[in-house]
């Protein structure tokens, strides 16, 4: 059975899981401020329990500060589910090449693209559960960290051969570049995003314990 | 005489004022609001923390965790360009007061 102010946490924390950063920092100050309330109440006779209620009432309603932290800036989720939509685009351009250009140009690559599609289009399903509904479980984090290095790496990988091949003079390949750019700015979103809420996690099991 | 709750738009200038008093942390400062404003301050306490950050994001505060009698803490203090906002802040708050106040007593006169 969780304190008031354990509960309050947690809804806290859940209320701002779109700014992992933020709710970290965030959780530690209201934290100090619940507990020192409490205290305050607890010497002037209160029980603990009616203590901890009276500052959670007083703190006002999870959503509500949430809510007014929202109001200040976009947020690290909105960063990657907008990083996620350029994927999405990458993959569905790629499906496109692949049934279209590749069988005439070059047909011996169109498994190994198929192959890049499918991991895109895998990064965005990832990217968008974590932000939704998947937060909370560390095996989908683990997945976008793997994902999103997977993806930082390819997406470097792309851009730089790119450059080479335009600078050996075998022309310019501007949406391979594109695409190298894209997926390396997403990867490195999803990489950071994943490990500031991993943090935020930890910190809500050490909450709830 | 019944009294009206502060206006959400004067709250960043009383944590401007209240900060300026010295470096404090959150709980301290909306302990310091709910005392001196004698009741008027009836938001909920979760609300200054946003608006902390807010100001803080204005450059107009500066915070850091440190450690305070074995607690670790943010504490908040006013920047240069925060006192310069505070005390235009102030002025302009004041100047509001002394207008509205020369047009309420010209209406009591007639009242």
């Amino acid at each position: 059975m969780r304190s008031p102010i354990e509960q309050y946490l947690l809804d806290l924390t859940r209320e701002l899981r779109a700014r992992p950063l933020l709710a970290r920092r965030v959780a530690r100050e209201v934290a100090d401020h619940l507990s020192e309330a409490a205290a305050r109440a607890v010497r002037t006779g209160a029980s603990r329990e009616d203590a901890e209620r009276s500052a959670v009432a007083q703190m006002g309603p999870p959503r509500l500060i949430a809510g007014k932290y929202r109001r200040l800036g976009p947020s690290s989720a909105g960063l990657l589910v907008a990083a996620s939509i350029g994927t999405a685009m990458i993959s569905v351009w790629l499906v496109f090449v692949c049934a279209v250009v590749l069988p005439r140009r070059d047909p011996d690559h169109i498994a190994m693209w198929l192959v890049v599609a499918a991991l895109c289009a895998a990064f965005t399903a990832t990217s968008a559960a974590c932000v939704s509904f998947a937060w909370r479980r560390p095996a989908w984090l683990v997945a976008l960290g793997v994902l999103a290095i997977t993806a930082t790496a390819f997406g470097l990988l792309a851009a730089i051969q790119t450059l080479q091949a335009m600078a050996a003079g075998r022309g310019f390949e501007g949406y391979l570049l594109l695409m190298g750019v894209m997926l390396t700015g997403h990867g490195l979103v999803a990489a950071i995003y994943a490990i500031l809420t991993a943090r935020v996690r930890v910190l809500r099991v050490t909450m709830a314990a | 005489m019944n009294r009206e709750p502060l206006p959400t738009g004067q709250v960043d200038l009383l944590l401007l004022s209240i900060v300026a008093r010295g470096p404090a942390h959150g709980y301290a400062i909306i302990d310091t609001l709910r005392v001196l404003s004698a009741g008027a301050f009836d938001q909920p306490e979760g609300t200054i923390y946003p608006a902390l950050y807010r100001l803080e994001e204005q450059g107009l505060l500066a915070s850091r965790e440190q450690a305070v009698a074995g607690r670790r803490r943010r504490i908040y203090r006013l920047t240069a360009r925060g006192r310069r906002a505070l005390v235009e802040r102030r002025d302009a708050w004041r100047a509001l007061v002394r207008d509205v106040d020369v047009i309420l007593e010209a209406g009591a006169r007639h009242a």
